[in-house]
């Protein structure tokens, strides 16, 4: 551990890698048999942090960069910079199997992590060096990449946790799914695919019944009769979302909904796909009423 | 493994049951996520449609639960846990009814007695409609359950599906009592088996997905322990000790392909306690569950 870290310190000195002033460490799990994240992007001048989270010794060894990490004991690290934009992928070369890509791109895009409803408005934030200007965003629908914005500094200083240096904004209408990425003088980011969805809005109302019991009342908007349900409780014992109950929505696009105990637990609905787990989109959460 | 007397000695019995192939679509894990390590799973990475046994009322005429809902597909995976006793005779009733991927089945028990027609595996040239029940077909096994079944044994397809099946979760078990063994207040049935890229408890991988078993401090628990695929596992549960047939205690029991044993223990361990396949690779690919225990 410590020799990894020594020679890597000292292979950034020899490669004169001066870290931008937003350069941000990202990290990446060793387990047992597999890096999680197995496939990550970073902003050229990021460092990789490996921290070796299993009770085996790892490495990380890179083919086409030619930087190995050394044996990295359980409980420690390794970490590397990127200053240079590329396709990397890695190995462990203890552990067959054990592979991992990273990615690195002179801006990375981020943007919603679900679908968004066509008609309304999301974001997408860039990660830029200081020095980039004249920031666009592209999108592929299809027929090749072409300008549909500028992104620029979130008006008030800040968006949801974006507001660091170095990071600029844009607003898109959701019209239909598109690959977006960002580009300027110094180069491309990665793609980023957004998913455009019909599905309407589900809104859920419960209230205390007879016997201990709780009535949940569910309704799409727009209606969609037949739309399938199902209803879940987060259950600290199911360690998240748990699907309790399912329906299909009436012909008047409602749908209701009995649940015995869980008293206080998160509730909500959420609008699936024929395979009955696939979310479309979810009302808010609620709570299972106490008598 | 201890038996008691019970107060009234049963008389044998013949039972029927009536079980169901039906197509079903399945998700190893409901929450999309291991619960311990964070990581998350979309429903194209662990749902699929496959085909399970389910328990029916007589002449199939309404399908029933194989276990107490607790989920939007009802625990469909084991297929029913049938009972019986040493001395019984059993009649499983079983239809084919898988509509969609219009595959034969059968259903193969182990640990009972029966003659080859009630074997329920495909031997081209040799068997009968046992072994390759066609669909909207059905047959009936004949079973007994002789002085050597007592214990906990695994019945599956044995049908020219069978490979496809099993991974699938057309798979379910046997548990047969002792003339006058005493029943547990708890049984638990755990059948560890891999499907895809996932290592599951009854078809579930990861804590909060497999099943959460509970029990209360005083109760006599049984476990009910099977394997099903190709590999070999090693049962674990924390916090908790059980003596073999020759009265050593252990606390990590391995099993291989179609084996199956019984644990039983009167609880004392309240808390919430992991019980797991100790073969690293499968507990972190979702071989793993929770067990809970309230004070009385």
């Amino acid at each position: 551990m410590r020799r990894a870290l020594v020679a890597t310190a000292a292979l950034a000195v020899a490669l004169g890698a001066a870290a931008p002033a937003n350069a941000e460490s990202i990290f990446v799990s060793m387990g047992t048999q597999s890096f999680s994240p197995a496939n990550l992007d970073v902003l050229a001048g990021d460092t990789v942090v490996w921290r070796n989270n299993s009770t085996k010794t790892h490495n990380v060894k890179f083919e086409t960069e030619g930087w190995g990490s050394g044996r990295v004991e359980p409980r420690g690290a390794a970490n590397h910079p990127f200053p240079v934009a590329g396709v990397y992928p890695y190995i462990c070369t203890i552990h067959d199997g054990m592979t991992g890509r990273l990615g690195v791109y002179p801006l990375l895009l981020s943007g919603p992590a679900k679908r968004v409803r066509r008609g309304t408005s999301f974001a997408l934030h860039v990660r830029a060096p200081e020095s980039a200007g004249g920031v666009r965003i592209e999108a592929d629908s299809g027929a090749g990449f072409v300008p549909v914005a500028v992104a620029g500094p979130a008006a008030g200083g800040g968006h949801e946790g974006h507001d660091e240096p170095g990071t600029v904004h844009a607003n898109i209408t959701a019209a239909q799914t598109a690959t977006y990425r960002a580009a300027f003088a110094g180069g491309v980011s990665q793609a980023l695919r957004v998913e455009v969805t019909d599905a309407p809005d589900l809104s859920a109302r419960v209230r205390r019944a007879r016997r201990g019991r709780a009535l949940v009342k569910v309704a799409a908007d727009p209606a969609t009769p037949g739309a399938r349900v199902v209803l879940q409780l987060k259950l600290r014992e199911r360690f998240g979302w748990w699907p309790v109950v399912r329906a299909r929505l009436d012909k008047r696009s409602r749908a209701s909904f009995t649940l015995r105990g869980h008293a206080g637990a998160p509730l909500r609905a959420v609008l699936v796909g024929p395979d009955w787990t696939t979310p479309l989109s979810q009302s808010r959460t609620l709570r299972v009423p106490r008598h | 493994m201890l038996i008691a007397a019970s107060a009234t000695p049963a008389e044998a019995a013949v039972r029927h049951v009536w079980v169901a192939a039906v197509p079903a679509s399945w998700n190893i894990v409901p929450n999309g996520r291991d619960g311990i390590t964070g990581a998350t799973f979309e429903p194209a990475q662990t749902v699929f449609p496959t085909v399970v046994y389910r328990r029916y009322t007589k002449r199939w005429r309404r399908p029933l639960r194989n276990a107490p809902v607790a989920n939007v597909d009802h625990n469909l995976i084991p297929g029913p846990l049938i009972h019986a006793r040493v001395g019984d005779r059993l009649r499983i009733h079983f239809k084919n009814m898988d509509r969609t991927l219009r595959n034969p089945h059968s259903m193969h028990f182990h640990g009972v007695s029966y003659k080859p027609s009630s074997d329920g595996a495909y031997v081209p040239g040799f068997s009968g409609k046992d072994g390759n029940v066609r669909p909207g077909q059905s047959y009936t096994y004949r079973l007994t359950a002789g002085p050597d079944s007592a214990g906990v044994w695994p019945y599956h397809d044995h049908s020219p599906s069978m490979h496809h099946s099993l991974e699938g979760g057309l798979w379910g078990a046997l548990s047969i009592r002792g003339r006058h063994e005493r029943r547990p207040d708890r049984e638990f049935v755990t059948v560890f088996a891999p499907m895809g890229d996932f290592q599951t408890i009854n078809g579930r991988a990861f804590v909060g997905n497999t099943p959460v078993l509970r029990a209360r401090v005083g109760d006599r628990v049984q476990w009910d322990v099977l394997a099903i695929g190709s590999e070999h596992h090693t049962f674990h549960v924390h916090g908790h000790r059980w003596r073999t047939a020759a009265g050593v205690p252990e606390d990590t029991r391995t099993l291989g392909p179609a084996e199956s044993f019984r644990v039983t223990w009167r609880e004392d361990a309240p808390g919430t306690w992991l019980y797991h396949c100790h073969v690293e690779q499968h507990m972190e690919r979702g071989m793993i569950g929770i067990f809970q225990v309230a004070k009385r």
